[in-house]
């Protein structure tokens, strides 16, 4: 009773200072009850936000690519693309560049080996640069003999990667005249095939536009010539595609 | 009978300053951290609440943007397939050499009176030129050419070797250069 009696005063002059402290206590609770979880809510929120912001935009350009689009002509392109680099080794349609070539230029392709003599000059070079160049296709050996004017071989060599046929790779050129007086050429070259990667990847993945040298060559394929077949050639090309496989 | 006062009034304890000051701040320390959880309350629900709202509606437009793509995959095929395409044709052209260039430059040793009986070009850049010269004035003619040639940078390592002279006058000239790299294209 006495006790009491000696704490009651204490408690009355004190009571305001106690429950200040008691409510700093109850608002600290609070803090990392509520307040903590919801910053750490408006951190997320806002990194989600600007992801899908992000994720907006690409569908946007991504949108303003394909809209454009006309699928025909892009079948057409592709289809051209395709015939410049085809998925296997093709060895009738690089029979018929060299053919379109011979008419366009009137130089003769004589011989075409499709593997290189092992004793060739520089056949290991070779090699190692075909290798190199493998990263972007697979390399076929075409090796070609021509005979003509000197024009007319420059004329072919010009000629080559116009993009209306097949690329080549010329790794070395031999030019000789011979005894009749005639203009020989030999060329060792390569040329390609390609496996297109045919995944297109998720909806939202991004469409990258054309820059400066796709361009030229999107305009440089859809100016060139188509290489026109004759008769028997289109027979040829009804056969298989890889004569050697 | 002599007068006996008693002093009733307990004489006071003084506070500790501590205490004190206790009394005197702990009212307005809790009545600031109170307002100021309430304001930042406050703000994060609104906050959540607004960024929520942006959310729904970017959601939305990005699953109508997806929709319209995906109704669009023939064109979208298309195009991803001819980009690959194309990047690889030109990453193939970038590496090519077909001499077109050095071959029309050579052809300046194929003009009266100096004849190109032959050349061995390589892309490693190694160029074997056999030139047969009419007379000492078409090697001089040769010398010309050359001289201009390598202050144009357009060879390197000139050597002209295996001069040979035949019965008939005629010079039969070996020629070794380094055409620039612009030349192999």
């Amino acid at each position: 009773m006495k006790k009491n009696s000696t704490m009651l005063p204490l408690f009355i002059k004190y009571e305001i200072a106690l429950a200040s402290f008691i409510i700093i206590c109850f608002v600290t609770i609070l803090t990392f009850a509520f307040l903590i979880p919801n910053v750490t809510k408006m951190d997320a929120i806002i990194r989600e936000n600007d992801a899908l912001a992000t994720k907006i935009e690409r569908l946007k350009n991504k949108e303003r690519i394909l809209s454009p689009i006309q699928p025909e002509d892009y079948k057409s392109r592709y289809t051209r693309t395709r015939s410049i680099l085809p998925g296997v080794a093709d060895y009738v349609s690089i029979l018929n560049t060299l053919n379109a070539l011979e008419r366009k230029t009137g130089a003769i392709v004589s011989t075409t080996d499709f593997k290189i003599p092992a004793d060739s000059a520089g056949a290991s070079e070779i090699s190692d640069a075909i290798q190199a160049a493998s990263s972007s296709g697979t390399p076929i050996w075409v090796m070609i003999g021509l005979s003509g004017s000197y024009e007319q071989l420059k004329g072919f060599l010009s000629a080559l990667n116009k993009l209306d046929g097949r690329l080549f790779n010329v790794y070395q050129a031999n030019y000789s005249k011979n005894d009749s007086g005639n203009d020989e050429l030999k060329l060792v070259t390569s040329t390609y095939s390609y496996k297109l990667n045919t995944d297109l990847g998720s909806v939202d993945s991004s469409l990258p536009p054309f820059d400066k040298g796709k361009k030229s060559i999107l305009s440089a394929i859809d100016t060139a010539p188509v290489i026109d077949k004759n008769d028997d050639e289109v027979s040829t090309m009804s056969g298989k595609t890889d004569l050697f496989n | 009978m002599s007068k006996r006062s008693i002093n009733l009034v307990l004489p006071l304890k003084p506070e500790p300053p501590l205490l004190k000051k206790m009394r005197l701040y702990l009212p307005i320390a809790s009545g600031v951290i109170t307002f100021i959880f309430v304001i930042i309350f406050i703000s994060t629900l609104i906050f959540l609440r607004i960024r929520n709202d942006q959310y729904e509606s970017m959601l939305a437009q990005s699953q109508l943007l997806e929709s319209q793509i995906t109704a669009q995959k023939e064109e979208e095929g298309l195009y991803v397939l001819t980009y690959r395409m194309l990047g690889t044709i030109e990453k193939i052209l970038s590496k090519t050499t077909t001499f077109s260039k050095l071959t029309s430059d050579i052809s300046v040793f194929n003009s009266t009176p100096l004849i190109l009986t032959g050349f061995s070009l390589s892309s490693k850049g190694d160029a074997n030129l056999t030139i047969h010269a009419d007379n000492a004035d078409a090697l001089s003619q040769l010398i010309d050419i050359l001289s201009k040639a390598d202050d144009e940078k357009k060879y390197a390592n000139i050597i002209a070797s295996n001069v040979i002279r035949n019965e008939e006058g005629l010079y039969t000239v070996t020629l070794t250069f380094k055409p620039n790299p612009d030349l192999l294209k």
